[in-house]
């Protein structure tokens, strides 16, 4: 099977089975933007593009007139960076795929792209090949695919701007920069996962996007494995691509005809770190479970960010968040990883209910985040039959007593559980065999 | 009638009744805050552990990260406390349900948090953040009613003074008499200071640092010679013997009632009093820890102060937020067992769970850790009467009781998924007419 350079040939690709059935993964947001680490990651656009009074008012408040943006990169030491301790980080947050940013719109590639010279992680900061150490502690310490966001455009290039300045007419940025490096990013680090982002207002044959995808899919080392999404040039989004994002945090709340992906953070406010962020800018775990369970009972897969420090930690509420929802994974996990989508996606009568299945085991799941004072829960969606079905909480291993209402739905009877004869917190699931 | 003199000796000193404020309060939180918040690794004896006892930890870390001839004085003008906003500090004490504050005003690196006269250019006023730190924490929490405890450490490692009253032997006094002394002046005039944190004896006798001399006028002529508390740590072998509250040692957990006041002094990163850029999850106290400890702390007649480390540019990082906000949470509903209780005639039982009692007004707390599989609790200690009522804090209603038929009482516990138990951990049982 070849693929033509254009939207009708590629997105008639089947997207590898691996992705739908990883459904959870993790992204990290890492870059120059995480010295101020003030604000958001967008901060050099901010400050120096849009001036906006509090990201000019830091910069005259904290460093000396004349310093440039250029000149954080000093200060990105990562000298505690430990890509092994990362990668354990990871494993244990029940992801299934981590999506790094290889470069952000800031220009800073993390590996020593040579179309980036003294603008880069080996030349400057780091001085390290932060992409690979990233890949190879992935691959050998943990089970997740290795994805790689990375930005078309550069907000400051001169090459850039002087194609835009020509509506795009010109193409001398990405001949130069975008396509060489991408080209070295799959060669050097066959990433399973490419996140697209940043298309700068131009259309997608100004950066030769489906010419790319076309030897992506053809001919590349990760041909048979690689995921790509849809932000590759204006008007793609939600519409061309492996999955579609569609917009950042989206999360429709129904059922997609399509692969999508929610990609979300904790940090309410920022992709990037904040250190002025509060608690109360954090996502609580209900809240992050919740997330994970509407948009797989969707069709969706969460990409949850994270973003590390200057110095290259991950900072210990980010940590807490990943571990916690491992935890929540390890008794849930059969209700997300390689299910489906069900006939309901959610309770219409019960809130904070939603379904997925395992069809070929004839089974649904029903997860539920409030556990019901009566200790009773009614399901409106499953109907069920005597001496068929089953209904079992899962992490307690015990046969539940259910009843049939009408005209559709049944009532089950939870077990009586002390504080800690709970099997998890936050959200809970019930395995309903043999429902239809 | 004449207030009592006290006259400088541990004798006279140690008879002075502690202000009833300080048991009351039972929970505080320590600030550990410095220049050490700028390299923020290893632990706050960064300059100790670097040029004093050369670990090669601690060398190796500043020739991989530092220029050669770069000082430790260099560090402070890293030091700028720019997010430092005070009155969100002390929202977040107040709501953690703290009722007093320690900040270290100097640790031993003898950088001064407040524009000190004897500490030219080693000062918060002169270096680094420009600001009088001690002064606008101080403001800050006191507006919210908490009181403010100043920690000051009595030695300072390498100050030119005390190296030299070292070499002979303490019989010198030059350092005690040009900084120790007029700090601690200062500090009390200054800032009328609740609590003085007094730590940094440990190398000399308390005669060296006249610490008696300075009690005795903070006890007598001082402006807050009638509610201030301090605490042991006075000279070589004080701790635990003299002084107004002992903390005997960092993180002291005696396992039964200690027959004078005492504090629980603790760190929410177990590795380190102050902040640490490289800490991660496995050394951060547990929010069920933290309970635990304050629980005990309390029902062993102890006052708990948990320590957090803020950054150099004056935040408390998320985790420790979360922290304290979620110990404000368990105080909102069982703060009553804990501010201005006393022991018990029984501070503890454990069998199918771990019971720590408190008491206040004739009514006992029985606070337990683990919720029993059955359901019931099973208290041994307390003898019910006719009268007798049980309820659990942050519950509406009486619990169902009966007595035990070999001793104690039975309490059947509310049967409620814990998704709606008013707390996750460590529920308190208010038993009133019982003896």
């Amino acid at each position: 099977l070849s693929y033509d350079p254009t939207w009708e040939s590629l997105d008639r690709r089947p997207l590898p089975a691996w992705f739908d059935q990883a459904k959870f993964g993790i992204f990290i947001h890492w870059g120059v933007f995480s010295v101020p680490s003030f604000g958001s990651e967008w901060f050099w656009w901010y400050w120096q593009k849009e001036k906006k009074p509090q990201f000019v008012d830091f910069m005259n408040n904290n460093y000396a007139p004349g310093f440039k943006y250029e000149d954080f990169v000093v200060l990105f030491t990562a000298k505690y960076f430990n890509a092994n301790q990362w990668a354990d980080i990871l494993q244990a947050s029940g992801a299934k795929y981590v999506v790094f940013t290889s470069k952000h719109h800031e220009g800073f590639t993390m590996w020593g792209s040579d179309r980036s010279w003294n603008w880069n992680a080996v030349d400057e900061g780091p001085k390290r090949d932060i992409v690979k150490e990233l890949e190879v502690a992935v691959r050998n310490r943990t089970g997740l695919h290795f994805g790689l966001y990375y930005s078309l455009f550069e907000w400051f290039h001169p090459l850039f701007l002087e194609d835009q300045s020509s509506s795009f007419q010109k193409q001398r940025f990405p001949v130069s920069k975008t396509l060489p490096e991408l080209y070295e990013l799959v060669n050097r680090y066959q990433p399973e996962v490419l996140w697209s982002d940043g298309d700068g207002g131009a259309p997608d044959h100004y950066w030769n996007s489906t010419g790319f995808l076309a030897w992506l899919y053809n001919e590349s080392p990760v041909r048979k494995t690689v995921v790509t999404n849809d932000r590759w040039g204006v008007g793609s989004i939600c519409k061309h691509g492996g999955y579609y994002t569609c917009s950042d945090r989206y999360n429709p709340g129904y059922l997609l005809p399509h692969k999508w992906e929610n990609c979300m953070t904790i940090d309410k406010f920022s992709w990037g770190y904040r250190r002025e962020a509060e608690i109360s800018d954090y996502l609580t775990i209900e809240e992050l479970v919740k997330k994970l369970v509407e948009t797989v009972a969707c069709g969706g897969n969460l990409l949850m960010n994270i973003g590390p420090t200057g110095d290259g930690t991950i900072p210990v509420i980010f940590e807490e968040r990943l571990r916690q929802m491992g935890t929540w994974l390890k008794v849930n996990g059969e209700a997300i990883y390689e299910t489906h989508t069900w006939r309901s996606q959610n309770d219409t009568v019960t809130p904070d209910v939603w379904y997925t299945s395992k069809p070929e085991k004839k089974l649904v799941y029903a997860i539920f985040l409030k556990w019901p004072i009566s200790g009773k829960l009614f399901l409106g969606q499953p109907i069920g039959s005597l001496g068929e079905t089953e209904v079992e909480l899962l992490g307690h291993w015990q046969p539940l007593t259910w009843t049939s209402s009408q005209p559709s739905g049944i009532t089950v009877e939870l077990p009586l559980l002390s504080v800690h004869q709970m099997p998890c917190k936050w959200g809970w699931t019930l395995v309903l065999s043999n429902v239809i | 009638l004449a207030p009592r003199r006290f006259t400088p000796d541990w004798q006279s000193l140690d008879s002075r009744p502690l202000p009833s404020w300080f048991d009351e309060a039972k929970f505080g939180v320590f600030v550990h805050w410095g220049v050490f918040s700028v390299p923020a690794w290893g632990s706050e004896w960064f300059w100790w552990h670097w040029q004093g006892d050369r670990m090669p930890a601690y060398q190796r870390f500043m020739t991989e990260n530092y220029p050669p001839g770069f000082s430790y004085a260099d560090f402070a003008p890293q030091f700028t406390a720019r997010f430092f906003h005070p009155d969100q500090w002390a929202e977040l004490f107040q709501a953690a349900g703290a009722k007093y504050v320690v900040l270290t005003t100097k640790h031993h690196e003898g950088f001064t948090n407040w524009p000190s006269p004897v500490s030219w250019n080693w000062n918060s006023k002169d270096v680094g953040p420009h600001r009088d730190l001690v002064g606008e924490l101080g403001a800050a929490v006191r507006k919210r009613n908490i009181r403010y405890g100043l920690y000051h450490s009595l030695l300072e490692w390498f100050h030119p003074l005390y190296l030299l009253d070292k070499k002979n032997g303490f019989k010198t006094q030059h350092f005690v008499r040009a900084k120790t002394m007029p700090e601690l002046y200062d500090l009390v005039n200054s800032y009328k200071p609740d609590l003085i944190w007094s730590d940094g004896e440990w190398e000399c006798p308390d005669t060296y640092w006249n610490s008696t001399s300075f009690l005795a006028w903070l006890y007598n002529d001082s402006p807050v010679k009638d509610e201030v508390i301090v605490n042991d740590r006075w000279g070589q072998n004080c701790s635990c013997h003299h002084g107004g509250y002992y903390n005997c040692q960092d993180k002291y957990k005696p396992q039964s009632l200690p027959d004078h006041k005492w504090e629980m002094c603790t760190s929410m990163d177990r590795a380190s009093w102050g902040y640490r850029k490289d800490m991660t999850m496995s050394t951060i106290a547990k929010e069920n820890e933290i309970i635990e400890e304050l629980v005990q702390t309390v029902s062993l007649g102890g006052n708990y102060l948990l320590n957090i480390g803020p950054t150099k540019d004056g935040l408390i990082v998320p985790i420790f937020q979360e922290r304290l906000l979620a110990v404000g949470k368990w105080l909102q509903i069982n703060g009553e067992a804990i501010y201005a209780s006393k022991p018990w005639r029984v501070q503890s039982e454990k069998n199918k769970t771990v019971v720590w009692y408190t008491t206040k007004n004739a009514t006992v707390y029985a606070t337990f850790l683990y919720w029993p599989e059955n359901g019931i609790v099973n208290l041994k200690s307390p003898k019910t009467t006719s009268a007798t009522k049980i309820t659990m804090l942050g519950l509406e209603g009486d619990l169902s009781w009966t007595q035990d038929p070999l001793e104690g009482v039975l309490i059947s516990l509310p049967q409620l998924p814990p998704t709606v138990l008013p707390v996750e951990f460590a529920w308190t049982l208010k038993l009133t007419k019982v003896n």
